[in-house]
């Protein structure tokens, strides 16, 4: 188990930045997640970490070990693939036993530790199949024998759970975290699903255009997302621009179409009076309101769509429409005028030439 | 063509009631129940009347078998005037056992190579690669018997390769089914390239990439992963490797074998068409060759099919795995690899040498000309030859068009056990010898009962024309090169492209003629060339049945006159020359072919494989 880390990871094809000065600083046993749009560069990343690309500048190191340079196959990391690339030509236990192989172990011992992993990921029987005699959540499972067998020092998981159907994936999911919490291998894991990320994650580097944007726990990226691309790539968001009239205290008052709301800047950086800004608010931060006060909003209820804990309503307003997550009990349905607040710590406010960029 | 054989039960399960397709379907097994399976048949029914068991014992002994073979040498060197002469031979173990042992021998020898060179092709990035990607190809234009002739030149007695090392001390010369082996290896070795680069390119690169984040790399990640991927591939070429060897003709004409299966055949045939009498001899070699081909193919089809697996693992980025060289990668790829590619290449540019000079003895050839073409279009018999070949192969695409349409149509839309036999026979005459074909129709044609009954009486190339005969076996021993390319058409046109068309109520006639023939019609045309060129290029029933009536009596198609003019003493002493003249002509056509569907299909080659 190490610790990794990427210092200043540049790699280029022919023109295109894939992956642009990526700093990392990977935990002892955690499991860190690579969170991104398909193009982003997560997975180059994942390759990068893994030695199958060499970048054009930068440093990998594990613990204090310079891996930059190192072939893949010196590097002690073990990568389940997307399509988990299983021989076809070779049995569950001859797939699983190819590591352990390669590293000279008895072959008494093989057999013992092949099985535990089978055991593991709850495929004990199934050693003399052939991959292609298996299902898709077979399949990942051996693949992720094949990996944690050998012991590795970094588990890299790329995209292990995209070809899954929608059940079997949240099962995985679990299944996964539980292996992972109880081996407690270094875990490096890539995704563009960020309900996934959000579930599995001890922390989570969200990156889009080769850059990280932003380091943090699933918490704080939900919470407190640091640009105007984190904000809307994560969860579900209403956005509205406005023109910055006032501060105080370090909230500001927002003019956004006919309506007037108070919001705070999410990166930190100041705004200045009469500069053009987006607020980002996400659905289940609107509570009903009754008549007046601050960031009170009116509506007319355009959609209601029951998606179980929650209705999603949908409203036009003067600044706009706007997305609403409702408790169900109350009854609102096309047509009511209804108003719904929300607390301006939770109105944050991003740049409008962050917003136009992305 | 990739489809699940059936079990067992009746061969009419689940086949639509579409007259259309019965009527294709009955086309294609009609042709091919008559011209290739009944004349087969044929060859194994007919030892019953000639063979005693006297006879076949004589086939355990010389010349047929020889456990102790003649000659004790396969290596002999000797020391004349200061100059070391090494001469590879071979040890003559009889006509059976020589022609299988070569075969074995030249399909080692094709397949290390083939998988080394696919190996650097497909996994290496040199300068340089794009000139071997051509050269590579080079060796599978067909040349008919003069390519062979070349590398006897070069390296049979007297070669020029020993007139050149002479200087330094030695002389390398191969004799007889030595130099047969080195011949046939340098012509085959392409073929099993072609096939192994191609499964190769199709390994998804995650399998190596993930042997390679375990710890597997060089010779190790090769044997566990590459090669076991690339074995469909190397099946295939490998089975095509060992039938081509054993039917093939110009190698052994060239070195000058006579035991051999192939030679042997072909000199019987006709001895017994003349004295209107079936040769035992030519039935049970002709027999030996179609069983050991066919075993060899059905066992290697089997193989392959229970491992197509490489095309199995979907998703996943495709990028393909290229790597730079490392310095011993290098000098193999520039001492070994090149060279040798050049060197198989040679034979083809001799032909086109042969045909354009008058003379070539010793090193140099002399006296540039355009007389050997010349002969070919004023002499009556080449004249004739090079018509009755393009009528005969013309006439034949029209048949194999019909044939290739009905056979990948039905192969590809209908889901019957019929339909399996009709893609099974589709295939199949690409491993059928030429030359067991040959004597099974000669037997069929022209000495059964069944050729003195109306309509087959027509057939009898003794009594007639060979030309009729010829026509159909040419059909049917090529059309599987315009099935594969309407096939593979079809497999791009979506189902639902026709089953809206007759959703909306067209009949099939209509629905194939309006959707389906426009859109494979690129595909018909191009695989029609190619059948057309492998036509005029055919040997094995060309030499057999096309050369039962003397050559001069007009029927003969050109190379029929070009293995005349090798063996029997036509066209005085640069009879190598006109022949050669005759192998450019046909080489010219093909280049064209090879452009032209490379345009159209945007593919390389025409692709040889199982």
């Amino acid at each position: 188990m190490v610790r990794v880390t990427l210092s200043g990871v540049t790699k280029r094809y022919s023109g295109v930045t894939a992956v642009d000065n990526v700093s990392l600083e990977i935990g002892d046993g955690e499991i860190f997640t690579l969170l991104g749009p398909s193009g982003c560069g997560k997975t180059t990343t994942l390759r990068i970490i893994a030695g199958f690309e060499r970048p054009d500048s930068g440093k990998i190191m594990f613990d204090d070990e310079d891996v930059t340079n190192l072939k893949p196959h010196l590097r002690g990391t073990a990568m389940v693939f997307q399509n988990y690339a299983l021989w076809p030509h070779m049995t569950v236990f001859d797939n699983v036993a190819y590591g352990l192989k390669l590293r000279k172990v008895p072959k008494g011992e093989i057999r013992k530790r092949v099985k535990e992993a089978l055991e593991l990921v709850g495929l004990s029987g199934l050693e003399d199949r052939y991959p292609l005699q298996l299902s898709g959540g077979q399949q990942q499972r051996v693949a992720l024998a094949r990996a944690i067998v050998v012991e590795p020092r970094v588990l890299l998981l790329d995209e292990p759970l995209s070809n899954l159907d929608a059940k079997l994936r949240l099962r995985m999911r679990e299944e996964i975290v539980s292996l992972q919490r109880r081996l407690g291998i270094t875990t490096i894991y890539v995704t563009h699903d960020q309900e996934e990320a959000m579930s599995i994650s001890d922390r989570i580097a969200v990156m889009n255009k080769g850059k990280v944007l932003q380091v943090d726990t699933p918490q704080g990226i939900y919470r407190n997302p640091r640009s105007y691309f984190v904000a809307t790539f994560i969860g579900r968001t209403t956005t509205l621009r406005g023109v910055i009239e006032a501060s105080e205290d370090g909230v500001y008052r927002v003019r956004a179409g006919g309506l007037t709301i108070f919001g705070i800047s999410a990166s930190g950086r100041r705004f200045r009076q009469g500069e053009e800004v987006v607020a980002v608010i996400r659905p289940e931060d609107f509570t009903l309101a009754g008549d007046g006060g601050v960031n009170v909003i009116q509506g007319k209820v355009d959609l209601v769509m029951f998606l179980g804990v929650f209705n999603q309503v949908k409203l036009s307003t003067p600044a706009g429409p706007i997305t609403v997550y409702l408790r169900p009990k109350f009854k609102v349905s096309r047509g009511d005028q209804i108003q719904v607040y929300v607390n301006p710590e939770d109105v944050k406010l991003y740049s409008i030439e962050e917003a136009v960029e992305d | 063509m990739g489809k699940k054989g059936p079990r067992a039960a009746s061969l009419l399960d689940k086949l639509p009631v579409d007259p259309v397709i019965i009527v294709m379907l009955t086309i294609s097994l009609l042709i091919f129940a008559l011209f290739l399976i009944a004349p087969l048949a044929s060859l194994f029914l007919s030892p019953r009347n000639i063979l005693t068991t006297d006879l076949l014992k004589s086939y355990l002994d010389y010349p047929y078998i020889s456990l102790e073979p003649i000659g004790d040498e396969w290596i002999i060197t000797l020391d004349r005037d200061g100059v070391t002469h090494i001469i590879f031979t071979w040890r003559n173990y009889g006509i059976i056992l020589n022609t299988i042992m070569a075969a074995i021998l030249v399909t080692i020898f094709t397949s290390i190579i083939g998988v080394l060179v696919a190996l650097a092709m497909a996994r290496y990035d040199f300068p340089g690669k794009n000139i071997l990607r051509v050269l590579v190809i080079v060796p599978l234009l067909y040349t008919p018997f003069v390519n062979a002739f070349v590398i006897y030149k070069f390296l049979g007695d007297g070669g020029i390769i020993s007139s050149i090392t002479s200087h330094l001390g030695f002389t390398i010369e191969f004799q007889d089914i030595a130099g047969m082996i080195l011949a046939q290896t340098m012509m085959f070795w392409p073929i099993v390239y072609l096939n192994v680069y191609s499964s190769m390119v199709q390994i998804d690169p995650s399998l190596e990439e993930q042997a390679e984040n375990l710890g597997a790399s060089g010779l190790k990640l090769f044997r566990s992963v590459t090669l076991p991927l690339s074995m469909p591939g190397l099946a295939s070429g490998a089975a095509i490797v060992f039938i081509f060897s054993m039917e093939d003709l110009a190698a052994p004409l060239a070195f000058k074998v006579e035991d051999v299966i192939s030679i042997r055949i072909v000199k019987e045939i006709l001895s017994s068409a003349t004295i209107m009498e079936l040769s035992p001899d030519t039935v049970i070699l002709a027999l030996i060759l179609v069983v050991t081909a066919s075993t060899w193919f059905i066992a290697i089809k089997r193989y392959v099919s229970l491992r197509q697996y490489a095309m199995v693992v979907r998703g996943g980025r495709w990028t393909p795995r290229r790597f730079k060289p490392s310095l011993l990668g290098y000098l193999l790829i520039y001492l070994l690899m090149a060279p040798w590619t050049l060197f198989s290449a040679i034979p083809q540019f001799g032909v086109l040498v042969y045909a354009f000079t008058e003379q070539w003895i010793g090193v140099t050839p002399t006296g540039l000309t355009l007389d050997n073409f010349r002969y070919i279009f004023s002499e009556p018999v080449t004249l004739t030859a090079l018509k009755n070949s393009l009528v005969y192969a013309g006439s034949a695409v029209l048949v194999i068009i019909v044939i290739a349409v009905s056979s990948a149509y039905v192969a590809s839309r209908v889901k019957s056990r019929l339909a399996w036999l009709v893609d099974l026979l589709s295939t199949i005459p690409i491993a059928i010898p030429g030359l067991a074909l040959a004597t099974g129709l000669i037997i069929l044609y022209g000495f059964s009962r069944a050729s003195e009954v109306w309509p087959f009486s027509m057939l009898n190339p003794i009594e007639y024309s060979p030309a009729l005969l010829l026509i159909l076996a040419y059909a049917v021993r090529r059309s599987p090169f315009t099935t594969r390319a309407i096939y593979a058409g079809l497999q791009q046109v979506h189902e639902a492209l026709e089953e809206s068309a007759m959703n909306l109520g067209a009949s099939r006639a209509r629905v194939l003629a309006t959707i389906v023939i426009p859109l494979i019609g690129i595909n018909i045309f191009s695989g029609a060339l190619i059948s057309f060129v492998y036509s005029v290029a055919e040997v094995s029933t060309s030499i057999t049945v096309g050369r039962i009536h003397p050559i001069d009596e007009g029927y003969a198609p050109m190379t029929a006159v070009m293995y005349e003019y090798l063996t029997g003493g036509y066209g005085g002493g640069n009879y190598i020359h006109i022949v050669a003249a005759m192998a450019t002509l046909i080489l010219t056509v093909q280049l064209l072919v090879i452009t032209v569907t490379n345009i159209l299909l945007k593919q390389r080659y025409a692709f040889i494989g199982v």
